[in-house]
């Protein structure tokens, strides 16, 4: 099925993550529904990916996971950005801005 | 939250397989319930719904086995960094305890550091003795040394003609190397002095085989050992050439040895002596065909086989050809040496193949026994040295109740508890263990000094060896600490909290680790104090002879060319000129020197005699000497007059006899007026008997010995020995300087005295004697300090009782001789224990005895005296203690 293909499309992933998680802590579940409602259904992170890239993330310590209650009252997994995260999304998000102008130039140019 | 996440790291380390599994099947089931849900929302028939959703997650194995891999990694990192985090932790509060207790955490390194010390350096010798690989020799582990076994358990030299044979023949060895030597020729570089050094005598294949490669030119060609005398070329060794200059032109310059002139071929490389550890190094080679020449010997029977004529020199030593077994090459050559066939030659006789090269088999089984010995000892150290900083520990570990019951109560659990205080002995074992190793450097060559044989180099710990010391550190300290560790660690909470001493003065641990102590030290004791005595037994036997004052000077002037008209003439000259020397009492000269080996011959006597070789044969041992050796050496001549200056060379031939000679000789009879042939077809009177010594072995049978006078039975090899007023070695150069003012180039075999000659002999029994007589001193020391320790503790653990008692009108004499007592029953019973373990080791150490029975009990009791008699003092200082005790301030103290 559907691997993560390249470094950059890994690195996009991570940096809607972060950029999620940034605001409040969140379960994967959640995390896929926002980017695609924030994105109006452009953009699906497939689940696998996601899930994949929210375990790496913990591994590297951008982000960490604890278990905890939903609104609900149900036990889920939930993620939350690390000091490190916030400074990994922030290099990112410029890295991206920078590199996203640059392609927009050359495509409107 | 903030709790959970604590204690959820907390449990990181300890998460399991299963509980991983469980956390990434909880996570995708929260999805999948979330997604299902969404999905049937948004009307997807409920069965169909799951399976959509699994369909759209992607991989779902691969999600699943990343994360429990990548999980795993994590939990086996933080499991290491805890670890290490802990150790560390533990090791800092070690330190801290250490140092809090100064003068404590001093006696107690100090100690360890005698405990270790000990077993570290017996550890270095060991390994030099034993371990050591020859210099410059390419992979010596293949390497096999043969021996000539004339009987069983005998392993002696090769004749020339039988190493020919078995190199030709053998085939499970890739190459067969013999060397003879070395002995000393005089040597002179043209143009330079003369002097003398130590040349060795090799096989052509001899470097090849031992795979030495030549620093300097090359070694030895087929060709060069082929013929008696043909090629006088001989190879330098490092040290030799360096001494000449370190010249690069030394390689195809000559040089003279006993004034032949041989030409320098190569220089061998720097450190390499052959692979012998004894016997001394080379500092030259030359071809085994080249002895003749060199050593003038008469006859040819040191290269080739002649019929009634054996002489038997080399050592043989071979290569393994590669993928042979050792196995393999012992039935090679057993089976070679059963077709070798050839008149004369021993019934039984085999060859023994060895896997030690470094020493013949006597010698190796003699270090091995001394070395299995001291072993013991030291590990018996070792052993009292852990018990006592054990005893230290509980004992401080008893006073610390308060403290440590704080600490349980306010949380620290029992195993980290264990951990902090096994941390302390850890680290105080590492300061023992530094002491040790410090100790081991510094004593090892003064123990080496010791040792029977005489080894080249200084001895020092190497890797193996201070790893081995490592180990011993870290077992000891575990050791140490294990019983302290353990008692603190079960501690009754409430009961240390309490009162600020500890209920219970007596505590069977310790008790018992003292009594181990003593029993250990009396073992210790009870075995220096047989090895004492079994040294004083050796040294002060009768010799028959004197030792003391006696320089000796051995030459071998056949070697130095003379003839035996030049050396006749040679040796009164010389006689005369060392008697005119200042500090010479009397000069005489012998061919043999007694514990240096032997001249003997199998003598058919006429009938009446008793016979002690086979056949009706007698030996005989040979010994030429000059007028007034008796005199001179302290023989005694119990009948007739010993051999003088009348018995010259225009003289009778006259003769003394041993009185067990005479014995075996003339039963009944009188020996005096008794002929016997020592020359073919010359009869040679008795004249006188002497009395019996001992002539090659200390301690053996009665054995014959025949003085004839050097002018009638004429030696070559020849020992002058100067009667000293003062002492020997004083006169040494200026005997020799006199004798090579009569001849410049004469070269001196041995420059030695009687006594060191003894003292080598007996050097076997003083190493024990030594060694184990100071090991027994610290045992002693230490079980004693164990023992006061403990009294005294005892004593001030139960001084309010005392003080009660006391108070009550009990008398002082009587409380302090109950303290005594105390410590005398303790001692007892660890001398009782130390008495057992003694005498079911009695038979160990018979083979390192001389003179003395091991299950001899006076030695015995001696140690059980003096282990009392300094348990006693080590009671009686506790014991005034106890008598001084304020009865009013013993009861009002808490």
């Amino acid at each position: 099925m559907a691997k993560p293909r390249s470094t950059y499309l890994q690195g996009t992933v991570e940096l809607l993550v972060l950029k999620v998680l940034s605001r409040a802590p969140l379960h994967g579940y959640g995390i896929a529904k926002h980017v695609a409602e924030e994105t109006g259904g452009v953009l699906e992170l497939e689940d696998a990916a996601l899930y994949q890239g929210l375990h790496r993330m913990e591994s590297k310590g951008w982000i960490e996971a604890e278990w905890g209650r939903t609104d609900t009252g149900r036990r889920a997994k939930l993620y939350r950005l690390t000091p490190s995260g916030r400074k990994r999304l922030a290099a990112g998000s410029e890295g991206w801005k920078s590199y996203a102008a640059a392609v927009l130039k050359v495509l409107e140019a | 939250m903030m709790s959970g996440d604590f204690w959820r790291r907390l449990r990181l380390p300890w998460l399991s397989a299963s509980d991983i599994e469980h956390e990434i099947d909880d996570e995708l089931a929260f999805h999948f319930e979330m997604r299902v849900r969404e999905l049937v929302e948004q009307g997807v028939p409920a069965g169909e719904a799951r399976a959509r959703a699994e369909r759209e997650f992607g991989d779902l194995a691969a999600t699943r086995s990343g994360y429990v891999k990548r999980r795993r990694r994590h939990v086996t990192r933080q499991r290491a960094r805890l670890g290490v985090e802990d150790l560390l932790h533990d090791l800092r509060f070690g330190f801290r305890t250490v140092r809090r207790y100064p003068g404590f955490s001093l006696a107690a390194v100090l100690v360890l550091g005698l405990g270790i010390g000990a077993p570290t350096t017996v550890l270095t010798l060991v390994d030099r003795i034993f371990f050591e690989r020859p210099e410059a020799v390419s992979e010596p582990h293949r390497l096999v040394r043969l021996w000539r076994s004339p009987g069983p358990g005998l392993a002696s030299s090769f004749g020339n003609p039988d190493f020919v044979f078995y190199r030709e023949n053998v085939t499970a060895l890739q190459g067969l190397a013999a060397w003879g030597g070395p002995t000393v020729a005089s040597y002179a570089i043209p143009g330079g002095r003369s002097s003398q050094l130590d040349v060795a005598f090799a096989s052509d294949n001899y470097f090849d085989v031992l795979g030495v490669r030549p620093a300097r030119g090359r070694f030895f060609l087929p060709e060069e050992n082929a013929a008696p005398g043909s090629h006088p070329v001989v190879v330098l060794s490092d040290a030799l050439w360096r001494a000449l200059g370190a010249d690069a032109a030394a390689v195809g310059s000559s040089i003279s040895l006993n004034d032949i002139t041989f030409s320098v071929i190569g220089v061998a490389p720097p450190g390499f002596h052959g692979i012998n550890a004894l016997g001394g190094a080379p500092e030259a080679w030359v071809p085994i065909a080249m002895r003749g020449a060199v050593t003038r010997t008469v006859g040819s029977s040191w290269w080739e086989r002649l019929p009634n004529e054996r002489n038997n020199w080399l050592s043989v030593a071979g290569r393994l050809a590669p993928g042979v077994t050792f196995e393999a090459a012992e039935a090679n050559l057993a089976a070679l040496s059963a077709a070798l066939e050839y008149p004369g030659r021993d019934e039984g006789e085999s060859v023994m193949v060895s896997r030690e090269y470094l020493y013949s088999p006597a010698q190796t089984s003699s270090l091995a026994r001394l070395s299995a010995m001291l072993l013991a000892v030291v590990g018996i150290v070792l052993a009292i040295a852990i018990a006592n900083v054990a005893v230290l520990l509980l004992s401080r570990a008893a006073t610390r109740g308060r403290e440590v019951g704080i600490r349980t109560a306010l949380g620290a659990g029992r195993s980290r508890l264990f951990r902090q205080l096994l941390a302390e002995s850890l680290v105080l074992g590492a300061g023992g263990g530094l002491v040790g190793i410090a100790l081991a450097f510094v004593l090892s060559d003064a123990a080496a000094s010791l040792l029977p044989y005489s080894f080249a180099g200084a001895f020092r710990p190497a890797g193996r060896v201070l790893a081995a010391a490592l180990a011993l550190t870290l077992a000891t300290a575990f050791l140490a600490g294990l019983a302290p560790a353990l008692r603190a660690a079960r501690a009754d909470v409430a009961g240390s909290l309490e009162g600020s001493r500890v209920a219970g003065g007596r505590s069977r641990a310790r008790d018992s680790l003292v009594v181990c102590q003593v029993a250990l030290s009396l073992v210790l004791l009870a075995g220096a104090a047989l090895f004492t005595r079994s040294f004083w037994t050796a040294r002060t036997q009768d010799l028959g002879f004197r030792t003391e004052n006696l320089l000796v000077l051995g030459v071998d002037l056949r070697a130095r060319g003379y003839s035996e008209a030049e050396g006749l003439a040679f040796i009164p000259r010389a006689v005369e000129r060392l008697r005119g020397l200042p500090g010479v009492a009397g000069v005489t000269t012998s061919t043999m020197i007694p514990f240096q080996g032997d001249w003997s011959w199998d003598y058919e006597p006429p009938p009446g005699a008793a016979p002690n070789g086979p056949d009706r044969t007698v030996w005989i041992g040979l010994n030429a000497v000059s007028a007034d050796y008796f005199d001179v050496m302290d023989v005694p001549i119990v009948r007739g007059r010993p051999l003088d200056s009348r018995d010259g060379p225009n003289g009778t031939p006259s003769i003394v006899v041993n009185e067990t000679l005479a014995g075996l000789l003339w039963p009944g009879q009188e020996a005096l007026g008794k002929t016997v042939p020592v020359r073919e077809g010359t009869d040679f009177e008795v004249v006188g008997v002497a009395a019996d010594a001992t002539y090659y072995e200390l301690g053996e049978e009665p054995t014959t010995q025949l003085y004839g006078s050097l002018h009638q039975v004429y030696q070559a090899s020849v020992a002058f020995i100067l009667r000293t007023a003062g002492s020997p070695p004083e006169l040494a150069s200026a005997a020799q300087g006199a004798l090579r003012e009569i001849d410049p180039g004469l070269a001196f075999g041995s420059v030695t005295t009687m006594d060191s000659v003894f003292e080598e002999v007996t050097a076997r029994y003083r190493v024990s004697a030594v060694l184990v007589g100071l090991f027994g001193m610290l045992a002693l020391v230490l079980a004693a300090t164990g023992l006061y320790g403990v009294v005294s503790f005892l004593v001030s653990q139960r001084t309010r009782e005392i003080g009660v008692r006391m108070a009550l009108g009990a008398d002082r004499k009587r409380v302090a001789r109950e303290v005594l007592g105390t410590g005398l029953r303790l001692a007892g019973l660890g001398a009782a224990l130390g008495a057992v373990g003694s005498f079911a080791l009695r038979g160990s150490t018979e083979s390192l005895l001389y003179g003395v029975d091991p299950g001899d009990p006076l030695p015995l009791a001696a140690a059980c005296v003096a282990l009392l008699a300094v348990a006693a003092v080590a009671s009686a200082g506790p014991a005034r203690r106890a008598t001084r005790v304020d009865p009013m301030e013993a009861i009002r103290t808490d």
